[in-house]
C-alpha cells in the first residue's frame, strides 16, 4: 500500500457520444411505436452511435490496459464497477421474477374469488383462476388489446429441456474454459471457449425456435399475463444472452490476441461471472415458468 | 513517491470541451449542480402555476388537464432532475475531498452519468409540446391511468425514466467505487465523514431501486404497446400490482434523497456548535437501519388499495419501527449542540431549520403511516403538505445549507453574509407560509391533485398561494448571493472559513486544487479530523 | 419436493455470490474463491436438472404443462 499511484484519465468524447446515441436510440423508437416514419432509421442510427462508441471507449480501455498504464488500485474499481452493475441486473430481473410470483400467487387467486375477493368472478363469467392461466377473465383489455385465448402450453419435455442443457453444458464449458486459463492452458482455452460459444448460439437458435412454436400455438405476448410474463422474461433473458455470446466472442479475441496471463485476466473472470449469472438466471426460469 | 498519474499535469482545457469531456469531480459536480438548480427553476415555474390556478376556487388559468400535467411534471423534474442530481453533484465535490482521494473512482463513467442527464430532461420536457400534452397521471404513473389512458407521449416519459435511472446507477456504482477503493490506505471505515457514509448506504439503495423502476416502466412499455396484461385485470393482470412494483421502487427513494441530507446536517451542526458530533457511531448504524427498513414498508403507500388486513399491520408496523433510528439522528443532532457554544452563521441557520421542519415532516409521516387514520387521509393536502416538508425543508433546505457550507471552501472566497441571512429568513418564513396550511387543507378533507375545491378550502389556499409566490421569488436571491460570490466574494483568509470545522477536505488549499489529494494523508491527519474524536 | 429444488437453488445463488466476492477481492486468493465457486454453482445446476428430470421419471413432480382440470 505504500507504493500507491493514482491514476487519473484525460478528457473524453465517448461519453458524450453514448447520451447522443442512446437518446436517439429511444427517440426513434418512441416514434416508431406511433407509426412514425422516421422511427426505424432513426432508431438505428442510434444504434450505430452506441455501437460506435462501445467499440471505441472499450478500445481505448483495452490499449491503456494492455499498455500497462492501469495500477491494481484501478483493476479493483473495474471489479466494484463491474460487479455492481450485475447486481444492478440482478434487481432488474427481480422485477420481473416479483411479477410472476405476484400474479400466480396473489392476483390471479384474487381474480377467482380468492381472499376477501367474493364478487370478483361474478364480473366474468365462466373465468377459471389457475395457473398457468390459459383464458384471461375478459377478452378485450382496457387499452383495446385483443387477448389471445386457449394457447397450447409449452411442453417443458421439448425445446425448453434442451435448452436448459445447453446453458448448462455451456456453463460446464467456460468452467474448464476457466481452469485451462488458469493453468496456462492456451490451446485448451481456446477450444472450450469456442464450444462455449457455440453452446450459447445454439441456444439461442433453438429459443426463436421455441417462440415460433410457442406463437403458432397460440400464446403470445397478448396472451395475458401468463403470456406477458412468459415473453418479457425469457425475451430478457435472451438478450442478456445475446450480449453475454459477444461478450465471450471479444474475449475470444483477446485470448487469441495474448491479452491475458494466468494471474491477470479480470475482462474474462468478468465475463465469465456474467454468463454463469445468465445460465443461473435460466434455470431459475426455466424451474418457475415449467415445474413448480 | 506518491504522485497523480495524469496526461494533463496543467489543469483542464479551456472553454466548453472542459465541460463536455470533464473527467475530473470538481468539474462534474459543478455541472451536476447547475443542471440541478436550472431544473429547480423549471420544476418552480410548474408549481407557480399549479399555485396561481389554486388561488382562487374554480377555474382560473387552465383546463384540469393541463394542471394534472404541471403537477406530474412538476414532481417528475423536482424528484429526477432538482433533488437527486443535486445531491450526486454534492458527492462528487465532497466524497473525493472526504476520503483523501485525487478524483473519482471512474472517471470517465463520471462524466456519463452526468451527460445523459441533459438529454433525459429535454425527452422529459419536451412532452409538454406533444399532441395530447405531457404525461398527467401524477408523478406515480399508476396504471391504469399510465397505461390504458394516458396520453402518446408517456412512451417518452418511459425511455427519459430509463436514462434517469441509467445515470443514478452508474453514479452510485461510482460512488460505492470511490469510497471503498480511494479511500485514503490509512483511512477505517468508521473514520468516514457521516456524509460519506450517507452516500455510500444511499448508493446501494439506488443500485437495489433503480433497476426495478426500469423494469416497471419496461412493464409499463409493453403494456401500452405491445399487448401485454401485466396490470391489466381483464388480461389476468392487476394495477395494484404497479403500485407494489412502484413503491419498491418508490420508497427507498425518498430515502435516496434525504439520506445525504442527514450527511449534511451531520457536518454543520457540529461547525456552528464548536462540539464533535454526538454519536458518531450510533448515526452510521442508524443510516444503515433507515436504509434496511425502507425495502420492507413500500405498501404503506397502498393501505387504501385493499390489501389483506394482514398485510397492511405488518406495513404499519414495520414503518413505525422507522421512527426509532430517526429519533436516533434527531436526539444526537439535539444533543451535539448541548452546551456548545453556538453561533448562528447561514450555513447554521439552514441546518436547525431543517432540525425543526423536516421533524415536522417525520411526525406528520408518522400519521400517514397509521394504516386506519391513513385511510382518512389518503390522497388529501395533508400528505402534499408531509412530503413538502420531509423534501423541500429537509433535502432542499440541506443542499442550500451544503452549498453555502462549503462554497467558499471550494471557490476559496465568502458570499455575503447579510443576504444569505435575509434569504434564510425570507425562504423560511414563506415556505412555512406556503406549506403549513396545507395540513389544514389536507384534514379538512381537500384532495390533492385538484384545479378546483370547495369553497370553504378558499382561504387557506389563498394564503398558501401567496407564500408559494415570495417562496419562489427567494430563489432568485439564492442564484445571486452563489453567483456573487463567485465573481465577488472576498477571499478567504484562511484554509478554514469556518474555523471550527473538521475534515479532510479543510486540510486542502482554498479553493481546492484541481487534483485534490496527490498524496493520501497520514493516518495521524485522519484520526485528527474524524467525527468521532 | 419443491423446497428441496427451492433450497438447491438458494444454494446455488449463494455460490454465486460468493464468486462475485472471490471476483471483488481479486488477486491470487479472491481469484481461487471465485473458481471454486463457480465450480460448485455449475456442479449443483447440473445436479438440480439431472434430479428434476430422474423426479420426473419417477413421477415425483409433474410439469406446469397439464392443463388445469376444467
Amino acid at each position: 500500500m505504500s507504493n500507491q499511484d493514482y491514476y487519473v484519465p484525460h478528457g473524453t468524447y465517448w461519453p458524450i457520444i453514448g447520451s447522443i446515441g442512446i437518446s436517439t436510440l429511444f427517440v426513434g423508437f418512441a416514434n416508431l411505436l406511433h407509426d412514425v416514419s422516421w422511427g426505424g432509421p432513426v432508431m438505428g442510427l442510434g444504434g450505430t452511435i452506441v455501437v460506435f462508441m462501445l467499440f471505441g471507449w472499450l478500445g481505448t480501455v483495452v490499449n491503456e490496459s494492455v499498455g500497462g498504464i492501469y495500477n491494481k488500485q484501478v483493476d479493483r474499481s473495474f471489479r466494484w464497477g463491474m460487479s455492481w452493475f450485475i447486481f444492478s441486473e440482478v434487481m432488474f430481473f427481480a422485477a420481473f421474477f416479483g411479477a410472476l410470483f405476484y400474479a400466480r400467487v396473489l392476483s390471479v387467486p384474487w381474480l377467482g374469488g380468492a381472499g376477501n375477493n367474493l364478487f370478483t368472478p361474478e364480473l366474468w363469467e365462466g373465468f377459471k383462476a389457475a395457473w398457468p392461466l390459459v383464458s384471461t377473465p375478459g377478452a378485450i383489455g382496457q387499452n383495446g388489446t385483443e387477448f389471445s385465448v386457449g394457447f397450447e402450453l409449452v411442453d417443458a419435455w421439448g425445446l425448453p429441456a434442451l435448452n436448459t442443457a445447453l446453458l448448462l453444458s455451456s456453463g460446464v464449458t467456460i468452467t474448464y474454459a476457466h481452469h485451462a486459463l488458469r493453468n496456462g492452458h492456451r490451446n485448451a482455452l481456446i477450444a472450450w471457449m469456442v464450444a462455449t460459444i457455440a453452446l450459447g448460439v445454439l441456444f439461442l437458435g433453438f429459443q426463436i425456435t421455441e417462440y415460433g412454436h410457442a406463437y403458432h400455438e397460440g400464446l403470445r405476448l397478448t396472451s395475458g399475463v401468463y403470456g406477458s410474463t412468459f415473453y418479457l422474461l425469457t425475451g430478457f433473458h435472451g438478450f442478456h444472452v445475446t450480449v453475454g455470446a459477444i461478450m465471450l466472442t471479444v474475449i475470444l479475441y483477446r485470448i487469441q490476441k495474448g491479452h491475458f496471463s494466468s494471474e491477470n485476466h479480470f475482462a474474462f473472470e468478468g465475463v465469465a461471472w456474467y454468463w454463469h449469472f445468465v445460465d443461473v438466471v435460466w434455470l431459475g426460469l426455466f424451474i418457475f415458468v415449467y415445474w413448480l | 513517491m506518491n504522485t497523480a498519474a495524469h496526461d494533463d499535469h496543467h489543469g483542464p482545457e479551456k472553454g466548453l470541451l472542459r465541460w463536455i469531456k470533464a473527467t475530473n469531480h470538481k468539474d462534474i459536480g459543478t455541472l451536476y449542480l447547475w443542471f440541478a438548480f436550472a431544473m429547480l427553476i423549471v420544476g418552480g415555474a410548474l408549481a407557480m402555476g399549479i399555485r396561481a390556478e389554486l388561488l382562487h376556487p374554480g377555474l382560473q388559468l387552465m383546463n384540469p388537464h393541463f394542471f394534472n400535467q404541471l403537477t406530474t411534471m412538476h414532481g417528475l423534474i423536482m424528484v429526477f432532475g432538482a433533488i437527486m442530481p443535486a445531491m450526486v453533484g454534492l458527492a462528487n465535490w465532497l466524497i473525493p475531498t472526504m476520503v483523501g482521494a485525487p478524483d473519482m473512482a471512474l472517471p470517465r463513467l463520471n462524466n456519463w452519468s452526468f451527460w445523459v442527464l441533459p438529454f433525459a430532461a429535454l425527452i422529459l420536457v419536451s412532452t409538454f409540446f406533444m399532441e395530447g400534452g405531457a404525461p398527467a397521471f401524477g408523478w406515480t404513473f399508476y396504471a391504469p391511468l399510465s397505461t390504458a389512458f394516458a396520453p402518446d407521449s408517456t412512451d417518452f416519459f418511459i425511455f427519459a425514466v430509463h436514462l434517469l435511472g441509467f445515470s443514478s446507477i452508474m453514479g452510485a456504482i461510482n460512488i460505492i467505487a470511490t469510497v471503498l477503493n480511494m479511500r485514503a490506505p490509512e483511512m477505517r471505515l468508521m473514520d468516514m465523514p457521516l456524509f460519506v457514509w450517507t452516500w455510500l448506504i444511499t448508493s446501494f439503495l439506488l443500485i437495489g431501486a433503480m433497476p426495478v423502476l426500469a423494469g416497471v416502466v419496461t412493464m409499463m412499455l409493453t403494456d401500452r404497446n405491445f399487448g401485454t396484461a401485466f396490470f391489466d385485470a381483464t388480461g389476468g393482470g392487476d394495477p395494484v400490482m404497479f403500485q407494489h412494483i412502484f413503491w419498491f421502487f418508490g420508497h427507498p427513494e425518498v430515502y435516496i434523497m434525504i439520506l445525504p441530507a442527514f450527511g449534511i446536517i451531520s457536518h454543520i451542526l457540529p461547525t456552528f456548535s464548536r462540539k464533535p458530533l454526538f454519536g458518531y457511531s450510533s448515526m452510521v448504524y442508524a443510516t444503515a437501519s433507515i436504509a434496511f427498513l425502507s425495502y420492507i414498508v413500500w405498501a404503506h403507500h397502498m393501505y387504501a388499495t385493499g390489501m389483506p388486513v394482514a398485510a397492511e399491520l405488518y406495513f404499519m408496523y414495520a414503518t413505525m419501527l422507522i421512527a426509532v433510528p430517526t429519533g436516533v439522528k434527531v436526539f444526537n443532532w439535539v444533543a451535539t449542540m448541548w452546551k456548545g457554544s453556538l453561533t448562528f452563521e447561514a450555513p447554521m441557520l439552514w441546518a436547525l431549520s431543517f432540525l425543526f421542519l423536516f421533524t415536522i415532516g417525520g411526525f406528520s409521516g408518522l400519521m400517514l403511516g397509521i394504516a386506519p387514520a391513513d385511510i382518512q387521509y389518503h390522497d388529501t393536502y395533508f400528505v402534499v403538505a408531509h412530503f413538502h416538508y420531509v423534501l423541500v425543508t429537509g433535502s432542499l433546505w440541506a443542499i442550500i445549507a451544503a452549498t453555502l457550507y462549503w462554497l467558499p471552501k471550494w471557490v476559496g472566497k465568502m458570499y455575503n453574509e447579510k443576504l444569505a441571512k435575509i434569504h434564510f429568513w425570507w425562504a423560511m418564513i414563506s415556505v412555512n407560509v406556503l406549506f403549513f396550511p396545507q395540513h389544514f387543507l389536507g384534514l379538512a378533507g381537500m384532495p390533492r391533485r385538484i384545479p378546483d375545491y370547495a369553497l370553504q378550502f378558499s382561504d387557506f389556499n389563498w394564503i398558501s398561494s401567496i407564500g408559494a409566490f415570495a417562496f419562489g421569488l427567494s430563489f432568485i436571491l439564492f442564484a445571486y448571493i452563489v453567483v456573487d460570490c463567485i465573481r465577488n466574494g472576498s477571499p478567504t483568509n484562511s484554509e478554514r472559513p469556518w474555523y471550527s470545522a473538521k475534515g479532510l477536505e479543510w486540510t486542502l488549499s482554498s479553493p481546492i486544487p484541481y487534483h485534490s489529494f496527490n498524496t493520501p494523508p497520514s493516518r495521524a491527519q485522519i484520526l485528527e479530523e474524524s467525527q468521532h474524536s | 419436493m419443491d423446497i428441496i429444488i427451492i433450497v438447491i437453488l438458494v444454494v446455488i445463488l449463494f455460490s454465486l455470490g460468493s464468486a462475485l466476492i472471490g471476483m471483488l477481492r481479486g488477486g491470487a486468493k479472491g481469484s481461487d474463491k471465485m473458481f471454486k465457486s463457480l465450480r460448485t454453482r455449475i456442479s449443483l445446476s447440473v445436479f438440480l436438472f439431472v434430479f428434476l428430470m430422474f423426479a420426473s421419471f419417477m413421477g415425483w413432480i409433474e410439469p406446469n404443462n397439464v392443463l388445469p382440470t376444467q
